[in-house]
């Protein structure tokens, strides 16, 4: 066991958690989005599991890791899927290219 | 001293790819970040005493999504994604020693978690297998049955999106350069009039 108090745990938590905000806003491409999107989901991931070991009594916080984990396949493959048919609409995965219902 | 060193080497680390996979310029250097990073939670996860939470990261994380990810950057073609920065022997050589010494402390931070003693407060057997599923099975288990019916939809509403669409629903300029015989052979296949 690294010795890490759990307030450490959700600084941590809290920093990736904002790097992965930070690239959803500021990059452009789509698939490094969703990949931000994943760093995000990963933050409260940690956040769980720190949480479950600073109250062990039941294995709450790692089933619910478990069903953030499912939900982040999920949200996955719909993700790519629609960038793969965003690609063949406009032959681009530039996010800024989803431009059709601006007004 | 050693442990606490050791973790702060790690967050920092762990941080560190966080970063580089949102900054990287090339999708893939930044799926490979996240690969690395993913790696390196799951050690945490393995300090926090859930044994079967850092391996399912490591399976489900690393073995599915990062490898979809890259999976679809193949799909689309190198057109699709910007182009990689010109060439710059010095950054490169930088990269491969970042790299490196990202590895050697992965694995020593590993062989430093696998070391240490657990704290003794946790219950027996606390994050094995059999607990968390039995946890799973007895107290979560509407969430375990709707969570089974997402993926479902999921997986479906993926195929739905990514079928490829039919012949009539094609923009024009795509029929251009198309023959009759495919045109007949399309229609054929879909059962639809050309």
């Amino acid at each position: 066991m690294m010795h890490a108090p759990t307030e450490a745990y959700l600084v941590l938590a809290a920093l990736i958690f904002s790097v992965g905000a930070t690239g959803i806003v500021l990059r452009r491409t789509m698939l490094v989005q969703l990949m931000s999107l994943e760093l995000m989901l990963n933050a409260a991931n940690l956040v769980l599991i720190a949480g479950n070991r600073a109250w062990p009594g039941a294995p709450s916080g790692q089933v619910l890791t478990l069903l953030v984990l499912a939900i982040a396949a999920a949200e996955a493959a719909v993700g790519l899927a629609l960038i793969i048919a965003f690609y063949r609409i406009r032959q681009t995965s530039a996010a800024d290219a989803a431009s059709i219902l601006r007004a | 001293m050693l442990p606490g060193l050791a973790w702060l080497v790690l967050a920092s680390l762990t941080l560190l790819t966080a970063v580089l996979t949102v900054t990287s310029r090339s999708p893939l250097r930044g799926a490979c970040a996240l690969l690395a990073h993913i790696v390196m939670l799951s050690l945490f996860f393995l300090a926090l005493s859930a044994e079967f939470l850092a391996v399912l990261q490591v399976l489900v994380y690393g073995g599915a999504t990062v490898v979809l990810f890259i999976f679809v950057m193949m799909l689309l073609g190198g057109e699709a994604l910007p182009p990689p920065l010109a060439p710059r022997p010095r950054w490169r050589i930088a990269l491969f020693v970042a790299a490196g010494v990202m590895l050697g402390v992965t694995l020593a931070g590993a062989f430093v978690v696998a070391a240490l003693p657990v704290r003794p407060e946790t219950p027996a057997g606390f994050g094995t297998v059999a607990n968390v599923g039995g946890s799973l099975f007895r107290e979560h288990f509407i969430a375990f049955e709707l969570v089974g019916i997402l993926l479902t939809a999921a997986m479906v509403s993926a195929i739905a999106i990514t079928r490829s669409r039919g012949w009539h629903e094609l923009p024009e300029a795509s029929k251009a350069s198309v023959t009759d015989g495919e045109v007949a052979a399309a229609s054929a296949l879909e059962g639809q009039p050309g």
